[in-house]
């Protein structure tokens, strides 16, 4: 018998044992109690006109103000007639203080700004070691650029990423696309409203502004696409628009939303997928050359499985296999399934979402989605957020409804996902009209929190009630020559036999920005015995005997780290080369 | 047909037959009474007699027919028929009664010959209608309208004959001529205005919906007005409106597997998967052998994610004699997606639904999809080129076609097959589901 064998045999029966005990985890809304009280403004509550008042917003979880504890952006809309309200809604950045509660700093930070905000990412595009903010708008962006002192600038138009008055920008990475060390930004943009919305038929006008028999606003089908944009950064503060010649625009238009990146055939080079809407979904192949070409139909990321169109929301990046491969979930509109597109190692994928059981809850229109290990077995968890476009929904008395649950599924290390929404404490069962969402470790204990922009409400603050169980590690990456947050670095961990993979990454989700720090849950694993980081550059670092349950931060080529609990250096050289 | 003022033969036996005797007409009139009666085997033996008496009176022969034919003596009521058209050629009367004879025997095509020369041989309404009507039964649409069109010259306002002739019109492919027919009556009587709506459909007039939902708001205890009506209400993606129309006709007809049936087919367009399920079950409880409400419910069951259901549902189902194709087609998809496990099961039923239905594209391309997976692309390819080239508006052949050549390094094909995808355009799954289910389940247009 081979030692190695039966170790991971024994690893194997371990992890079947934590998978088979119930849902461990339940998660309290503490929205309220913490002071995230501002309320979501997207058009008229009740009677929605235009489908820019439908989508909704993201949010961003960023650690503004670098003092270890991880901070929200809530994203905002308005109204159709700002100048009719007495106060114009903001979006709002809240400081974490640490103690289970916010406070909106929204005003001394800089970022009060009233508009049709869509999505948020973070990135320190100029590498000060500052996270900067990056928020799109119908109409023109905004980047907030981190000033250090807890405030931000707004420099959009200067650096040359606002766009046009108009324009409905939707979902944005930074993204390192050539690998330069400075991180570049790509913008997705979903319809081409027009000057004050004349592209837009009036609601029940047309054959697209029908749902199930009651006339809604109408789109995006029969309205104009917009395209897509990607800026390089050129290292002065400013952006380039490459568009054209990256090849971003070789695709036809579709209707795009959230945005994902990641090295889907492990080449080094950041690839981008995009989920669009009631078209082709795109897959930007990074050639490394500079320039993509869209292999979304060749892929099978496109379509679903059949080569029908799906409505994509929102995205994220896996290895739910744990087979060395980011596989790919996609949010899709009701009446369809989400899908759980698996890389097959070859430059293709499989959408397994029937075989691995997401689906069956065909009534959910899926927006935000997010993959972590909620609790912390070594295998990647998910959580959709779903919600109908309008109330309007309801007096068609289909079993869809404008408010919906969350879906939270366990992954059980087989395959497949369980729901377990109804065992994780009935707030998470509570009925919204999610959109965007995104999760953090926002105690800095291993348990991770998620926060949803829900429509027309407050947000949502879904906290882990009780400790986490299993042991885990939280990674942040500190790139040299690489782009200072280390988006597009691959991180590997191998614990108890198991191995796992992520990335860092920027935006996400729909139209979110979740923790930039990695997370991986070790299970009953008392240390993770390796951690691999390739980065950007080409760098790889390998770290031995890691211990559980802290936050880690990996300098780029050191090939240690730090405990982020004592900031003390634990790590040793890596045994790799001896 | 509607029968309205169906004459009694009888009466147009004695106004057609100016060839015959006063004698044998006296004869006739004596024996009436006894058919009125209903003394038949008395009436029988007294025309017996008479054409013994009057043996060349066709009138008699034709009466005698008419008894024969009253007590079920069918042969010897043709052969007096026929006695009687020997002696009298163009005798209408039992011209009519021949071919209506031989019409019930399924002769259709004598029948209607003999329903012609009747018409062509008199002036008489009656005889006209009753000529009219024959060949419509007959199927000879035109020749009908033709007749009845010389009826309603005699008699414009008769609205029985306007109804019937504009039916008959419509039944000829004549549209504009039955909607010009139909025009200027303004009856509000439900078959009127339910026919008037068939007409306009069939010319594309979308206010032809609002005459049947009319119909059957007048008669909500009509399962056919009231589920045509749903139906042209659901052609124009009125969903809410086709169940505003069916549910009181379903608290009338609570048992009707046609209003169910179209009660659920307009759920599931609505999204009310649950309430359409239900009818669906209502439906096969009343009849457990309708492959169309076996088939919705289990493409429900399916559409909803519920696989292990819909399986069920569909393979009861199967167990019948000659179940219909689809759901053959049903239960591949359904253990399609059920589990990889079960690949084998869904080729084989496949095979069974293209054995049963050899045009049905999306047959071939989840046979495809199999091949694919089985590493047999060339099959795989003739399956997707058969589904295209039996369906060429179908996109999904062309996307895997595009896979399959693009996995295969054959560039040029795989960008014209991409290019021929992105022509034909790509609907949702649940839009192109719902379409196929439609198709399948929804009564064809008129």
């Amino acid at each position: 018998m081979r030692l190695g064998s039966f170790l991971i045999g024994f690893a194997a029966l371990i992890c079947a044992a934590v998978v088979k005990d119930p849902w461990p985890i339940h998660f309290t809304d503490v929205a309220a109690k913490a002071g995230l009280s501002a309320i979501n403004v997207s058009g008229d509550i009740n009677k929605k006109k235009y489908i820019l008042e439908m989508n909704g917003s993201g949010l961003a979880f960023l650690d503004y103000n670098g003092d270890g504890l991880v901070d929200l952006f809530v994203v905002n809309g308005t109204t159709l007639d700002p100048d009719g309200t007495s106060t114009k809604p903001v979006s709002h950045l809240y400081r974490n203080n640490g103690d289970g509660t916010f406070t909106d700093v929204t005003r001394e930070a800089g970022v009060s700004y009233s508009g049709w905000g869509q999505g948020a990412c973070a990135g320190d595009f100029d590498n000060d070691g500052r996270e900067d903010l990056f928020v799109t708008y119908y109409g023109k962006n905004r980047l907030y650029h981190n000033n250090g002192d807890g405030t931000f600038a707004e420099i959009a138009e200067r650096a040359g990423v606002a766009g046009a008055n108009g324009r409905w920008n939707s979902g944005c990475a930074f993204v390192d696309y050539d690998r330069d060390g400075k991180v570049d930004l790509f913008v997705a943009n979903y319809v081409d409203l027009g000057p004050n919305f004349s592209n837009v038929p009036s609601p029940g006008s047309g054959e697209f502004c029908q749902y199930k028999g009651i006339p809604i606003a109408c789109g995006p089908r029969g309205l104009p696409k917009a395209p897509n944009f990607l800026y390089h950064n050129n290292g002065d503060g400013t952006f380039t628009d490459v568009s054209e010649k990256a090849g971003i625009r070789s695709t036809d238009g579709h209707y795009a939303l959230g945005v994902l990146t990641f090295d889907y055939d492990n080449d080094g080079w950041p690839d981008i997928y995009v989920a669009c809407d009631s078209a082709a979904s795109i897959l930007y192949h990074n050639r490394r050359d500079g320039t993509f070409e869209d292999t979304g139909i060749a892929s099978g990321l496109a379509y679903n499985e059949d080569g029908e169109a799906q409505a994509g929301m929102g995205v994220a990046a896996l290895d739910y296999d744990h087979d060395g491969h980011l596989d790919v979930v996609k949010t899709n509109f009701s009446d369809d399934s989400p899908n759980l597109y698996h890389n097959n190692g070859d430059g293709t994928f499989s959408d397994r979402v029937f075989q691995a059981g997401l689906g069956r809850l065909r009534n959910y229109l899926g927006w935000g989605v997010i993959a972590t290990d909620f609790d912390n077995d070594g295998w990647t968890d998910l959580l959709i957020v779903d919600g109908h476009l309008t109330p309007d929904i309801d007096s068609a008395r289909s079993d869809s409804s404008y408010r919906q649950r969350k879906v939270l599924y366990r992954n059980l290390g087989n395959g497949r996902f369980a729901d377990v929404t109804a065992d994780a404490g009935t707030e998470m069962a509570r009925l919204h009209s999610s959109r965007g969402a995104a999760t953090a470790d926002l105690s800095n204990d291993g348990r991770m929190a998620i926060a949803v922009n829900e429509l027309h409400e407050s947000p949502s603050l879904l906290v882990p009630e009780t400790p986490a169980r299993n042991h885990w590690i939280g990674i942040r990456l500190v790139g040299t020559k690489s782009n200072r947050d280390g988006i597009g670095a691959r991180v590997e961990v191998e614990s108890g036999g198991m191995r796992q993979i992520d990335e860092v990454r920027s935006g996400g989700s729909y139209l979110s920005q979740s923790d930039l720090r990695l997370h991986f849950g070790l299970g009953a694993t008392v240390r993770a015995e390796h951690i691999t980081v390739r980065w950007p550059s080409g760098t790889v670092d390998r770290i031995n005997g890691i211990p559980p349950d802290r936050h880690i931060v990996i300098h780029e080529g050191s090939q240690t780290f730090i405990s982020g609990a004592a900031l003390t250096v634990t790590g040793t050289k890596s045994l790799a080369g001896h | 047909m509607r029968r309205r003022n169906l004459l009694l033969v009888i009466i147009v036996a004695l106004r057609c037959s100016a060839q015959s005797s006063h004698q044998d007409q006296d004869y006739l009139f004596s024996v009436l009474p006894l058919i009125d009666r209903g003394d038949l085997s008395a009436a029988e033996r007294q025309l017996l007699q008479g054409t013994k008496q009057f043996p060349g009176s066709g009138i008699l022969y034709n009466a005698l027919g008419i008894v024969y034919r009253k007590e079920g003596k069918i042969d010897r009521a043709a052969g007096s028929f026929r006695k009687a058209l020997e002696l009298l050629p163009s005798f209408t009367a039992a011209q009519l009664q021949l071919a209506s004879l031989d019409q019930q025997q399924g002769n259709k095509r004598e029948a209607a010959e003999l329903y012609r020369a009747a018409a062509n041989g008199t002036t008489n309404f009656e005889a006209l209608v009753a000529a009219g009507l024959g060949l419509a039964d007959c199927e000879d649409y035109s020749g009908a309208a033709g007749v009845l069109s010389k009826a309603k010259v005699q008699k414009p306002d008769s609205s029985a004959v306007t109804y019937n002739l504009a039916l008959a019109q419509f039944k000829a492919g004549d549209s504009p001529a039955a909607f010009i027919t139909l025009r200027d009556t303004g009856s509000p009587e439900p078959d009127v205005l339910y026919l008037r709506g068939r007409i306009m459909e069939s010319l594309g007039d979308r206010q032809g919906a609002n005459q049947i939902a009319a119909a059957c708001r007048l008669q909500p205890a009509s399962e056919t007005f009231c589920s045509d009506a749903a139906v042209a209400a659901m052609r124009q993606d009125k969903f809410v409106d086709a169940l505003d129309l069916v549910e009181p006709a379903l608290q009338k007809s609570p048992a009707s597997v046609a209003l169910l049936s179209v009660a659920a087919l307009a759920q599931f367009r609505l999204g009310r998967y649950g309430e359409a399920i239900h009818s669906y079950r209502a439906a096969l409880d009343y009849a457990p052998n309708l492959d169309a409400a076996r088939e919705g419910l289990g493409f429900l069951c399916y559409m909803t994610g519920d696989l292990e259901t819909a399986r069920t549902v569909v393979e009861a189902g199967l167990q019948h004699s000659s179940p219909d194709f689809y759901l053959s087609y049903l239960d591949a998809l359904i253990l399609y997606r059920l589990a990889p496990q079960w690949r084998v099961q869904a080729a084989a039923a496949l095979e069974r639904a293209i054995h049963a239905n050899s045009r049905f594209a999306p047959a071939y391309f989840l046979r495809g999809k199999i091949l694919m997976e089985q590493n047999n692309p060339a099959a795989a390819l003739m399956d997707f080129e058969r589904a295209a080239q039996i369906d060429p508006k179908y996109p999904l052949p062309y996307f895997k076609m595009a896979q399959i050549y693009s996995r295969q390094g054959r560039t040029t094909e795989a960008e014209s097959a991409r290019r021929r995808f992105a022509e034909l355009g790509s609907l949702r799954e649940e839009e192109m589901l719902a379409r196929q289910a439609q198709d399948i389940l929804m009564p064809a247009q008129p």
